[in-house]
């Protein structure tokens, strides 16, 4: 009896071992929404108007910006109307940068958007972000970083526009599959960046340092407001540089390697 | 006395002591065909240090002093897959990896490395074993669902009421190519009811020199070995025993691959109750626990710059855990065995990558892959009057696979969407049968369905480079079973000068599980040739023969003869790779008095039965090579000094066998030296 009685804890040990597969299950990063950073507030006459993004520093590229509007009394305001304009002053000019209007969002409170930044703040070159609400207008000076890889793509197309390709950066990478956004804007002018939709992007993923790529990606398609969303396949990590082909609707190559790096 | 293993050979079985080569002199590495007639047991590797058989110590330890591999390339139907001068592969009839399965002592146990650089063989030595099970159809001796048999390494057990308390033996050998040295040494406590025993090996070997004169770069190693074994006695028929296995290599290069390894190192531990009734139907009843880890560690900074695109690191680890419960009953005319088996394995390996100006890199290759096995085995022998016995099996194993980590499964989303789980449900069944014609002649046969579920590698592997055919291997989570029907059929003659032993084979597989080129994905490998992913293809056929012979033509003369080939086949009748030509090892020995004297020549036929274009594998020339050796025995008091010395390859002759990655010249000329003395 005592052997049947230790073959059986032996079972027992075995199959909780085999079991025990959710050791190494670390909590998923960045489902969660990660807390915003306050980049700057400045009031009106009637209102107390802060600017949030999702990280402390603002980068060339893609960033997702959020406004809060409160009151004097420093209620919320859900109802106002909001809208932003980034803009930089240099010396002898000043431009604008594509932007994504902002929109009340209900399940955070905050008026959200976004700025494709084009370039970064430098000695001189200052940006800022003016806020309108209901009319009166701040202007709240943000700065801009470059971020460490190539996350935008300024290049000259085949019909000699200029297109700028954007990365929205997730929170992190993970080998394997992920999911991946991209927007393109034109520049009309200084003032003007409109998004654009329904081109055709290719999108081939490589590693530099070994000169191979991965399979099973899916090229990312048009969602509407200048919007791509595709899947990309990281192997291992390290440093990926993703090509991207864009074409128009009628076929024809705007720009032949609009490129973006990525390191995780 | 070890209880069951030992008594079911002195039953009424018919017993035939086949003499199998490897030992120059009287005793010969003895193969016994054990009951299912392809099962041979080396009794070289059988008999203890305590002389407690019929066997001249010295032959026993001139033999500790060979590695495994060259004990096992000289059996029958074995064939070693080469990739430096360390830790060969065994195929069984060319079927090897998953296709056969390899434990120690009935542990499963899995190499470590993606690059099959370690297989278990390479884990066990001589001086650990008592003797190496081999089964070439799916329910031979071996405990598990399998298609094409495998290999059990018996390990030696310390020996409780032995005469001497204190017995031991030391030796030392010196071979000239490679400048390669052996020191062996064992020893043992016995009382009459404990007993504990130790056994050890230290090895080095440098570059070894191909014939001609050349060097083979990288092809050093350097290890040891550790055998502990531990014995108590409950009561007479009950004992207790533990059984701890260290083997550690450093240092070892593999000149055929692309890296080499720092260190190789298996930790083998068991516990085991072991219950032997006297008068009862039940004889014995088994059960043991035990629990081992690889860890291997692969290295290229020794490599010349120009062969290193990309410096890089290649760790893997590989723990086993598990048991078995087996018993043995006899009763009237019936043999039966059953036992349940259950493991659990985990797989994993990684790469970083270290690239001049960039980031560094890191993937897994194998990703973290877990592997848990519940098995039942029963197997009869039943004995049918004094000419037949017939011997039905089944195995049933439930394997169930999946990926223990977030990370590798996150890295197999790279290939592959939906559930990575796989549930299996293998089973085997055979029948064994011999017929005693007459007291000369008997005929033996089997027909048998094994299959297997597909490896850890074959299901999940990511990009894992194959130096054979230059391609990087992805595996296939959906892969079916890999199946076999077998059938076998050999006759024995038998007389007292002359033993005559012939057999022929067939495997008919479905669903086989090859490579296949996959279009449109890139090689991770730089300056591979492409990607291959794991496929069934709808079936594949091997089939050959071995002959095995031995004859007396006078008193201390002893001629043997061992001969095999194997044709595979896939579905399109492309040549299968990996597949052994004919080989023949012919001997004759000379053994006047204290005196040894042998000599033989081994020679593979050439094999152009290949498909480069499919399994880019390239002919092979043949070759015949020569070995002499010589020995002596010393008696010393009670001790006994034996000295040996032999010359392998005496023409030095440049060659290899069709199994060898990369065809690399196998070693010139070699001049062994070995000494012995046993207490
Ligand atoms: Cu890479
Ligand atoms: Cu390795």
């Amino acid at each position: 009896m005592r052997k049947i009685f230790a073959l059986v804890c032996v079972a027992i040990a075995l199959c909780t071992y085999t079991s025990c597969k959710s050791k190494n299950n670390d909590p998923k990063p960045g489902i969660e929404t990660p807390a915003k950073s306050q980049l700057g507030t400045a009031s009106t006459t009637d209102y107390i108007i802060t600017l949030y993004a999702d990280t402390p520093l603002l980068f060339t590229g893609y960033n997702r910006l959020y406004v809060k509007v409160q009151d004097a009394t420093g209620a919320v305001s859900s109802t106002a109307n909001v809208s932003i304009h980034p803009l930089m002053e240099m010396s002898t000019m000043s431009h604008s940068t594509p932007y994504e209007q902002v929109s009340y969002d209900a399940a955070t409170g905050l008026y959200s958007g976004a700025a494709v930044f084009i370039m970064p703040t430098a000695d001189d070159d200052a940006w800022k972000m003016e806020v309108t609400v209901n009319g009166q207008k701040v202007a709240i000076p943000v700065t801009v970083g470059t971020f460490p890889t190539k996350v935008i793509s300024i290049s000259m197309g085949s019909d000699n526009t200029t297109y700028i390709v954007s990365l929205l950066r997730p929170a992190t990478w993970k080998v394997g599959m992920n999911d991946v956004e991209f927007t393109v804007h034109k520049i009309t002018d200084m003032m003007n960046f409109p998004a654009l939709d329904n081109l055709t992007i290719e999108m081939t993923p490589e590693m530099p340092s070994m000169g191979h790529g991965s399979p099973n990606n899916i090229s990312p398609v048009s969602t509407g407001k200048g919007h791509y969303k595709g899947k990309v396949n990281y192997t291992m990590t390290g440093d990926w540089r993703l090509h991207l082909k864009v074409s128009d609707a009628s076929g024809t190559v705007l720009l032949q390697d609009a490129f973006i790096d990525i390191l995780f | 006395m070890p209880p069951a293993v030992h008594n079911k050979k002195h039953m009424r079985i018919p017993l035939y002591a086949l003499l199998l080569c490897s030992v120059p002199f009287m005793v010969h590495a003895q193969s016994e065909t054990d009951s299912v007639h392809h099962s041979y047991t080396l009794s070289t590797v059988n008999y203890t240090i305590l002389g407690q058989r019929y066997q001249k110590n010295y032959t026993r330890s001139r033999e500790l002093q060979q590695s495994t591999d060259r004990l096992l390339e000289r059996i029958p139907g074995v064939t070693m897959i080469r990739r430096g001068n360390f830790a060969m592969e065994p195929t069984l009839r060319g079927l090897s990896a998953a296709q056969i399965n390899m434990t120690i002592d009935g542990m499963q146990l899995f190499g470590a490395c993606t690059d099959r650089m370690d297989p278990i063989s390479s884990y066990v030595e001589p001086n650990n074993m008592e003797r190496i099970q081999l089964g070439f159809s799916p329910n031979g001796e071996q405990h598990n669902a399998s298609v094409g048999g495998g290999l059990n390494f018996s390990l030696k057990q310390a020996q409780t009421g032995v005469a001497k308390v204190w017995s031991g033996l030391v030796g030392a050998g010196y071979e000239t190519n490679a400048t390669a040295t052996q020191t062996i040494a064992a020893l043992q406590y016995s009382r009459s009811r404990f007993a504990i025993s130790a056994n050890g090996v230290w090895r080095r070997a440098g570059n070894y020199t191909a014939g001609k004169g050349q060097e083979i770069a990288f092809s050093q190693y350097n290890k040891w070995n550790l055998g502990l074994s531990a014995v108590y006695l409950l009561k007479p028929n009950q004992q207790l025993r533990v059984d701890y296995l260290q083997d550690e290599g450093y240092n070892i290069g593999y000149p055929a691959l692309t890296m080499d390894v720092s260190f190789a190192k298996a930790k083998i531990g068991s516990a085991s109750y072991i219950y032997t009734p006297t008068g009862m139907k039940l004889k014995s009843w088994e059960s043991k626990v035990y629990y081992n880890y690889i860890d291997h560690a692969m290295d290229d900074t020794k490599r010349p710059a120009w062969q290193v695109p990309i410096h890089m690191d290649m760790p893997g680890t590989s723990q086993t855990m598990g048991l078995y419960s087996r018993a043995k009953w006899y009763y009237t005319n019936h043999f039966l065995e059953a036992q349940f088996t259950a493991y659990s394995n985990r797989l994993h390996a990684e790469m970083t990558m270290y690239p001049k100006n960039a980031a560094e890199m890191f993937m897994l290759t194998l990703p973290d892959v877990q592997r848990t096995v519940y098995g039942i085995d029963l197997k009869d022998k039943i004995y049918l009057g004094q000419d037949w016995t017939l011997s039905p099996s089944l195995t049933v194993n439930y394997v169930q696979s999946d990926i223990y980590t977030e990370l590798g499964k996150e890295t197999l989303s790279s290939l592959f969407t939906g559930s990575l789980d796989r549930k299996n449900l293998v089973w085997n069944a055979g029948l064994n049968a011999e017929k005693q014609i007459n007291g000369r002649w008997m005929l033996f046969g089997q027909l048998s369905r094994g299959a297997r579920s597909a490896s850890a590698q074959e299901l999940y592997a990511f990009y894992l480079f194959n130096r054979m055919d230059n391609f990087d291997y992805i595996g296939n989570k959906d892969l079916k079973q890999e199946t076999s029907v077998n059938a076998s059929l050999g006759m024995s003659y038998h007389q007292h000068r002359l033993h005559i032993q012939p057999q022929l084979f067939v495997y008919r597989f479905s669903n086989y599980i090859v490579g296949q080129r996959k279009q449109g994905y890139s090689t991770m490998t730089i300056g591979a040739s492409g990607v291959k992913q794991y496929v069934n293809i709808p079936d594949a056929l091997l089939y050959g023969g071995e002959l095995y012979a031995t004859y007396r033509p006078w008193d201390k003369w002893y001629i043997q003869s061992t001969n095999s080939i194997s044709i595979g086949l896939d579905n399109a009748g492309n040549a299968l790779p990996l597949i052994p030509p004919f080989k023949s090892i012919n001997r004759i020995e000379y053994t006047p008095s204290k005196y040894g004297f042998y000599a033989e020549s081994i020679s593979q036929s050439r094999q152009d039965r290949i498909s480069t274009v499919v399994y880019g594998e390239r002919a092979s020339i043949g070759f015949t090579i020569f070995n002499v050796g010589a020995g002596r025995n010393f008696t010393i008091g009670k001790n006994t000094l034996n000295v040996h010395a032999a010359v392998y390859n005496i023409l030095d002759k440049q060659y290899y066998e069709h199994l060898d990655i990369l065809k690399l010249y196998r070693p010139g000329r070699n001049v062994a030296l070995n000494l012995s003395l046993t207490f």
